[in-house]
């Protein structure tokens, strides 16, 4: 199917001046964390003439920058880590045993946890984190996994009905066990659905501000850097162009990352969406 | 491989929850018992003893820092950690509720929710203790919770009218003394072409601050008539003085710039300090950002006039005030930083660069910028804040109502609803 | 531990195990400990509270500031619902056209999608309050002259707008993902009949359409219904209270106005709305799907 010539020139245009409001705000934003005050002050939008980068070692010398995004990409790995053990794991478990009533139970009532808004558990998370002396990386770590679980599932027994039964049947009659079936045949065929559940956990745990904020906000050693960039802003914000040299900082380990796997979490969102 | 790798995986994440729900069975019992971790003392085995200064102004970062090197230095067993977070009343309040209070602290005595924390007993009463011996007597007084003392005040905090001074003397303007002359610079300012005032009306908390400075300014007998209200004996509707305080409040907005509603306080500290605008109420906490974000301002501050010069007086607050948690780890060694901290000199350099008036005897203290505002103070015409007799959370109420009258403009309906938010309080 | 040993139903069993042990622990017992403090009036620190059964759920229906803050998250969640799908579709039918550079231009339009709301939230408050008035005066728009954020009426846009901005992304890719499950035959079978473009669109690709409009509305509706960060970030709830979320509320009364039993029994009464909208909208939709899935 051929479009049209004048129908690809509009579309083109369409896409462009869409693109200009994605990308002006950014353009902005990192353009006035490269100049000085008294350039901004004499003009908002002017590009930056020189490559001026106080800014962003004010903003790293000022607060310990590397220690919260070392945090986040801890707090993230090992969030990841567990749930890409336990989310197929168990979603195996219950898609092979949907008849037997235990693991029905199991997977209806983690599955209602899709409807719990995290805003009604948060005050007691709160406290009963309080009460556990979790109110730190393990803790929040410990929340991740768990909260993952519900969407987790959804995504994992879903996609496992496709694949045939008759799999398993096979390679017990080959004399494998039921692990031996999971580890060896069954999550390598997961591979796609645990790649959309990766990228979806990753881009939420990286970027949550809420469990950070309750769970972490006692002591600037703990925080990762949403929590960080939230904090700075309030302390010193009267400073434009340091505030905007924190927020670009904040964005680019996540853009940086982004150049090289937009192809694969585009295409893993999507994938995840087919089934 | 593969197999093996998950096996332990598996098994680790098996053993880590295991060990989560036996750590959840001694740890959801726990709370009322004591902290295990050495509630005295220096080690044993000669390592230094840490203890964590946990205080909440973010400008004194850096003074805290020298001062703690200066500490350290001089009682080489004790390692002083600084810990500065945004929001610290609400993650003070977090941590002492969940056993994990650091081991020194500072706080405002007039804030509701420590005053009932205190009262609670989580908090070392030091009322006569001697740690109290170099604090003047009348701040004694102004931080007292039910006549008793939980913190040492060290630094004090006012209000008053930012102006610029270059503005001022190029407009031949002299400094107001009264309400009526405040109106009357603004209508030369803006007669000019000058944005007279600067309002940050986009934070409800900046015009608490200014109603609760002007209320205990203007309304006579404000505490006492608010008490009455507050135990349902009285309604803010029937008192004649709220209804020109109100007034005022609205009146001083059409001087002020176009876009109030939708100004922060950082926007109003900056455009104040790029001389965007003739005048700016708010604490005299902003000198030091204003410095840092233009040093060039020629700025200064005048205490907000009355309608009678007779009358003039500026609120006064404890700004810092240290104290200790009853359940804490360390006291002795938290007991020789507060004493280390509230010696003459070394107030001397924590007030410095704020140049916040102080809490102890004999300090000298206050920059040129607020010397009309210490001059007060010194001459006793003070008066303390009178949001420390409000049970939590009414300040914000009343904050929020105010913006809503900026917004509608109708001071009726505002004082029908600051009689909602008072009336019956102690009742409820 | 020996797994060929054991049976496989004991197997599948300790399968679950993690998964069923942190649920109970971290996410269950939270919901119960919630319920209960919901019959409390704790404020959240004090040593001692009393139960007041059913008193904090009965305030809470005449508690004009809970009213106002449900509505005000009922309208937000319509306009970013409207206003993310809209722009999402309209990208999602461009960038299924043969154009040679929709790979360059669906990386940059995803790109929001990877940013913390924080970040986003906190670079539009300054944006609001010096960039946009400055073009508002230029082009002589009234309401565009000062920050939206400052007045309760626009506020509300203000906040959507942003979100928008950055939440469109996701249901875009979905979208993209239905379009590409359009079989090509059935349109150009379309074709030969003399189907117009308009009437191919809605007989045809609409349909197929509508597995993926059910995923994005429960996500959008979620989303919408539970904004937070864009609120602390943005107004905190001003002007005047105007702005307040439920999630925002919550928070509000639980951690810093020390109402912590009020503040539980106000999430309850979200989790139940939100799970009662989630339920209607699955079966109202899930009605219109066709075929396929």
């Amino acid at each position: 199917m051929k479009t049209r010539l004048p129908f690809r020139i509009i579309s083109y245009a369409a896409l462009a001046i869409g693109a200009l409001f994605i990308l002006g705000p950014l353009y902005l934003a990192l353009s006035i964390a490269l100049r000085t005050r008294d350039e901004t002050t004499s003009n908002f939008f002017a590009p930056p003439t020189r490559l001026y980068l106080d800014n962003f070692s004010t903003v790293i010398n000022k607060a310990n920058f590397w220690g919260m995004l070392q945090n986040s990409a801890f707090i993230t790995i090992i969030s990841l880590l567990f749930m890409l053990i336990a989310i197929p794991m168990v979603s195996y478990a219950i898609s092979r045993n949907m008849n037997k009533l235990y693991f029905k139970w199991v997977y209806t009532i983690i599955l209602m946890g899709i409807f719990v808004p995290f805003q009604a558990i948060m005050l007691p998370i709160y406290r009963h984190m309080g009460n556990l002396e979790l109110l730190n990386q393990t803790g929040l770590i410990m929340m991740y996994v768990t909260l993952s679980f519900s969407q987790g599932l959804f995504l994992g027994v879903g996609f496992l009905k496709n694949i045939p039964l008759e799999l398993d049947q096979a390679s017990k009659i080959d004399g494998c066990g039921v692990w031996y079936t999971f580890s060896r045949i069954i999550y390598p065929l997961m591979l796609p659905i645990i790649a959309t559940i990766l990228i979806l956990n990753s881009l939420w745990i990286w970027n949550d501000f809420q469990l950070p904020l309750i769970m972490l906000n006692r002591h600037p050693d703990f925080w990762t850097l949403p929590l960080f960039i939230y904090n700075f802003k309030t302390e010193t914000s009267f400073d434009y162009n340091l505030a905007f040299a924190a927020f670009s900082l904040s964005m680019a380990p996540i853009a940086i990352l982004y150049v090289f796997t937009q192809k694969y979490i585009i295409g893993g969102l999507t994938e995840g969406s087919i089934k | 491989m593969m197999k093996k790798g998950f096996m332990k995986s598996g098994l680790a994440a098996l053993i880590s929850l295991a060990m989560m729900t036996a750590a959840g069975c001694a740890g959801g019992g726990s709370k009322n018992a004591e902290n295990e971790a050495g509630s005295n003392n220096a080690n044993s085995d000669g390592a230094p003893v840490k203890i964590e200064y946990f205080q909440m102004k973010s400008e004194a970062v850096n003074v805290v820092n020298e001062l703690i090197t200066k500490f350290e230095q001089a009682n080489p067993g004790i390692k002083v950690e600084q810990n500065n977070v945004p929001n610290p009343e609400n993650v003070w309040t977090m941590r002492v509720s969940t056993n994990d209070a650091p081991a020194v602290f500072t706080h405002y005595p007039h804030n509701p929710i420590f005053q009932k924390m205190a009262k609670e007993g989580r908090v070392v009463d030091l009322t006569n203790d001697p740690l109290m011996n170099n604090v003047q007597p009348a701040i004694a007084d102004l931080s007292k919770i039910d006549g008793k003392n939980y913190m040492v005040p060290i630094g004090l905090a006012t209000l008053g009218m930012y102006y610029n001074k270059d503005i001022f003397e190029s407009q031949n303007l002299q400094i107001p003394t009264t309400y009526a002359e405040l109106i009357e610079t603004a209508e030369k300012l803006q007669a000019a072409g000058i944005t007279p005032f600067y309002f940050h009306d986009k934070d409800f908390n900046g015009i608490r601050q200014e109603v609760v400075y002007k209320m205990g300014q203007t309304i006579p007998n404000v505490e006492s008539f608010l008490d009455d209200v507050m135990n349902g004996k009285a309604h803010i509707t029937d008192n004649p003085a709220f209804k020109p305080f109100a007034e005022n409040l609205l009146t001083l907005r059409q001087y002020g710039q176009k876009d109030n509603m939708g100004t922060g306080y950082d926007d109003a500290l900056r455009d104040f300090a790029n001389g965007k605008t003739a005048m700016w109420f708010t604490g005299i906490w902003a000198i030091k950002e204003i410095k840092e974000s233009n040093p060039d301002l020629n700025f200064a501050m005048f205490p907000l006039p009355t309608e009678n010069p007779a009358d003039l007086k500026t609120q006064v607050s404890v700004d810092t005030a240290i104290g200790i948690p009853a359940e804490g780890k360390n006291q002795e060694e938290a007991r020789k930083f507060i004493e280390f901290m509230s010696t003459k000199e070394n107030v001397e350099t924590y007030l410095g660069t704020a140049g916040y008036p102080s809490g102890i005897k004999d300090v000298e203290s206050g920059l040129p910028e607020i010397s009309s505002l210490t001059q007060l103070i010194s001459d006793g015409k003070v008066y303390p804040t009178i949001e420390r007799l409000w049970p939590p959370g009414i300040n914000a109420d009343v904050g929020k109502a105010t913006q809503e009258m900026f917004l509608n403009k109708d001071v009726d309906q505002y004082l029908k609803t600051l009689d909602t938010i008072f009336y019956n309080k102690f009742n409820q | 531990m020996n797994i060929r040993g054991l049976k496989p139903g004991t197997v599948f069993f300790m399968m679950t195990l993690p998964a069923v042990l942190l649920y109970c622990l971290f996410f269950l017992a939270p919901v119960f400990i919630g319920f209960y403090y919901s019959l409390t009036n704790w404020d959240g620190f004090s040593l001692s509270y009393d139960m007041v059964g059913f008193q904090n759920y009965i305030d809470i229906l005449q508690d004009k500031r809970f009213l106002n803050g449900l509505s005000f998250t009922l309208l937000y969640t319509v306009i970013v619902v409207f206003g993310k799908l809209s722009v999402a579709l309209v990208l999602a039918l461009l960038l299924s056209r043969p154009l040679k550079l929709r790979g360059l231009f669906r990386s940059i339009y995803f790109f929001p999608a990877v940013l913390s709301m924080i970040t986003v939230g906190l670079m539009f408050n300054q944006f609001f309050y010096s960039l946009f008035p400055p073009i508002g005066e230029k082009l002589g728009i009234e309401w565009l002259s000062l920050n939206l954020l400052g007045n309760p009426d626009t506020a509300i846009l203000g906040i959507a707008l942003t979100n928008i901005w950055q939440g469109f992304a996701i249901p875009m890719v979905i979208f993209i993902a239905g379009l590409s499950n359009v079989p090509k035959d059935i349109i150009e079978a379309a074709v030969i009949d003399g189907a117009s473009p308009v009437q191919r669109f809605f007989s045809i690709t609409i349909p197929y359409l509508i597995p993926m409009l059910t995923v994005n509305v429960v996500l959008a509706v979620k989303g919408g219904l539970t904004v937070f960060d864009y609120i602390v970030a943005m107004t905190n709830g001003g002007p005047s209270k105007s702005t307040e979320s439920m999630g925002f509320l919550i928070y509000q009364h639980g951690m810093s106005e020390m109402k912590f039993g009020y503040g539980t029994a106000e999430a309850i009464y979200v989790f139940i709305l939100i799970g009662v909208l989630s339920f209607i909208q699955i079966k109202l939709l899930a009605r219109k799907e066709v075929g396929q899935q």
